[in-house]
């Protein structure tokens, strides 16, 4: 575990905990009882941060002391076609420098001003290049590197140029970005649109990976989706992703993230560790020459 | 692919299928027009509307139908009893005002705020619901509010207080006037008890051991501490002006009492000490209220009510 200051910048690999209010407290009592969890990071969403006070700011401060802190996005809009938020950049570049993030990350996605919801950009040249100018825009603006993850999807914004994998490679190569791979959303989009998973990870440029996300979602059989509810323990096929894509990335940051439904630290944290499991044998794998869908993966492929 | 400037023709059909996603969440009018008729109605390339057109129509209304199932449970977790009270209308409540446009602010705590301010009359309207509920609605927002404002970063002033001179609050001080005793009711979501019909006026503030704590005022108090919280007016014009809300000659007896409300709040940590100038208003100090701020103390939504 990191333990210097200037290190804390650079969180641990292996598999870490999106940090939510529902554990919050036990976690605090732990650290301060000298049983502090062996987690690589915790991974916060600024915006229930900032411009805020109270206990929850006061125990992100305090847990920041103790493991480096990733910090993932909800609003930047980057997709979006209405200006960039200096004001809101400005005190997301001041909440970064205060936990010490090594990176800011965000969604592939549009959300307008607000409707709180990850929206599909529509998949054409036009919005490589809007996406990719405005991510660079935003990197000026905080000083830091951005990640795009690609985002769970329920419908195709209108008439596509390009697929998924091709439209989040060509905003990676374009703008520079690296890519928080989540592996969960890559599942509910091959259930939602029909496609299989693996053939989508095998197009995925694993070196400009620089973490990965997992959570469970929801099979919705009267919306005929499957919704990326993150209020579930996610399920073998998605750790059977998790450990393919590691094998092909090596050693990165993984983020548990739950949203709704959420357990108890013990249970988020025994989950933690079945996760570890599926990463550690992706890091097996990841030596063992070209990494390649099992006939068992494949038969879960969608 | 190499970086390409962004393509003008490209970004007016991106922005034209946006607004119509957008448009099937918020804003689509009372009726909440469908996402199919919304897709005629917008301005889109044929070949992105003959896409959508061939669509699952349920795809078409998932991110509307995702959205409100998120106001509606950010509600019901940052105003429990009032989410519990609106039982099966809280869906209507989050419809109407989604209908009305989007949310305003980027953080989701704050939409409990605009939702009670744009459907909060139409509760008091309302046969099937209590008359008190937005009352009970504006008292779990001031609460919420007082426990998570930040605190003013500048910490205490060196200045005694000075009848010229605005008084420095903490931030996460709120006065708020309600009709009945709605901060007596039981904590329990489920509880179905009725609040007693009498003028109550309050203060939440957040105290050093971040608990929120809520002071009963009298009503030269709470004018008192809205002059100064809300108005950022002086403390000689906050007093002057206090007295001659309650209609009260300004006399040793009004003073006393004001003397010792704020030396109560000194010592809890509320009153700061005073301000070089006019004490900069709550709305400076916590945009997120700015909306409900505007307009000043008389027509102040947090104590004037949502119908005001």
């Amino acid at each position: 575990m990191a333990t210097s200051a200037e290190a804390r910048r650079t969180p641990g690999t292996g598999v870490g905990l999106g940090l939510r209010w529902e554990f919050i407290e036990d976690l605090v009592d732990r650290v301060e009882a000298g049983r502090a969890p062996e987690l690589p990071f915790l991974e916060v969403h600024p915006e229930n941060y900032l411009g805020r006070g109270g206990y929850v700011r006061e125990a992100l401060e305090f847990l920041a002391e103790r493991y480096p802190i990733l910090t993932h996005g909800l609003t930047l809009d980057i997709g979006g076609v209405e200006p960039l938020d200096r004001a809101y950049l400005r005190a997301l570049r001041a909440f970064l420098e205060r936990v010490r993030a090594p990176w800011h990350s965000d969604h592939l996605c549009f959300t307008g001003s607000h409707s709180h919801e990850l929206l599909p950009v529509p998949r054409t040249r036009a919005l490589v290049a809007h996406v990719s100018a405005r991510a660079r825009a935003v990197e000026d603006a905080l000083g830091l590197p951005l990640v795009l993850e690609n985002v769970s999807a329920y419908l195709e914004l209108g008439a596509s140029e390009l697929d998924e994998p091709a439209f989040v490679g060509a905003v990676l190569e374009a703008s520079g970005c690296a890519l928080l791979l989540d592996v969960n959303n890559v599942w509910v989009n091959a259930q939602n649109f029909g496609f299989d998973p693996h053939a989508w990870l095998a197009r995925v440029d694993y070196r400009r990976v620089r973490a990965m996300h997992v959570a469970g979602h929801e099979r919705r059989p009267d919306l005929g989706l499957v919704i990326d509810t993150h209020g579930a323990e996610a399920p073998p096929m998605v750790h059977e992703l998790l450990e393919l894509a590691v094998a092909r990335s090596g050693p990165v940051p993984i983020v548990l993230e739950r949203d709704a439904h959420v357990p108890p630290l013990d249970v988020l944290l025994a989950e933690v560790e079945a996760l570890g499991r599926a990463y550690a044998r992706g890091l097996a794998r990841a030596g063992a020459g070209p990494v390649t869908a099992t006939a068992a993966e494949a038969s879960h492929g969608g | 692919m190499a970086a390409e400037a962004p393509d003008d023709d490209g970004l007016a059909r991106a922005a034209a299928l946006e607004r119509w996603l957008l448009a099937t969440i918020g804003g689509s009018g009372p009726a909440g027009a469908a996402p199919a008729e919304l897709v005629v109605a917008a301005s889109l390339p044929p070949a992105d509307r003959e896409a959508l057109a061939a669509a699952d129509g349920r795809r078409l209304g998932v991110y509307r139908a995702l959205a409100r199932a998120e106001v509606g449970a950010t509600v019901a977790e940052l105003l429990p009893r009032t989410a519990a009270r609106l039982g099966p209308k809280l869906a209507a409540s989050v419809g109407a005002y989604l209908d009305a446009g989007l949310p305003r602010s980027r953080f989701v705590r704050d939409v409990p705020f605009e939702l009670v301010r744009a459907v909060g009359a139409a509760w008091a309207r309302d046969p099937d619901l209590p008359t008190w509920l937005p009352e009970l609605a504006r008292f779990e927002l001031v609460r919420f509010r007082a426990g998570a404002a930040p605190r003013d970063p500048r910490g205490p002033s060196d200045l005694g207080l000075e009848p010229a001179l605005g008084v420095r609050l903490c931030p996460t001080l709120c006065p708020c006037a309600f009709e009945h005793a709605v901060h007596r009711l039981p904590e329990d979501p489920a509880d179905r008890s009725e609040p007693d019909a009498t003028a109550t006026a309050l203060a939440c503030y957040r105290d050093a051991d971040n608990d929120v704590v809520v002071l009963a005022l009298s009503p030269l108090g709470l004018a008192l501490l809205a002059r100064l919280a809300l108005a950022g007016e002086p403390l000689g014009t906050a007093v002057a002006g206090a007295c001659a809300d309650v209609g009260t000659p300004l006399g040793p007896a009004p003073l006393d009492e004001l003397a010792r409300l704020l030396a109560d709040l000194a010592a809890r940590g509320v009153v700061l000490g005073a301000e070089p100038a006019s004490g900069p208003p709550l709305a400076e100090l916590a945009p997120e209220l700015a909306p409900e701020l505007r307009g000043g103390r008389h027509g102040h939504w947090l104590l004037r009510g949502a119908g005001s």
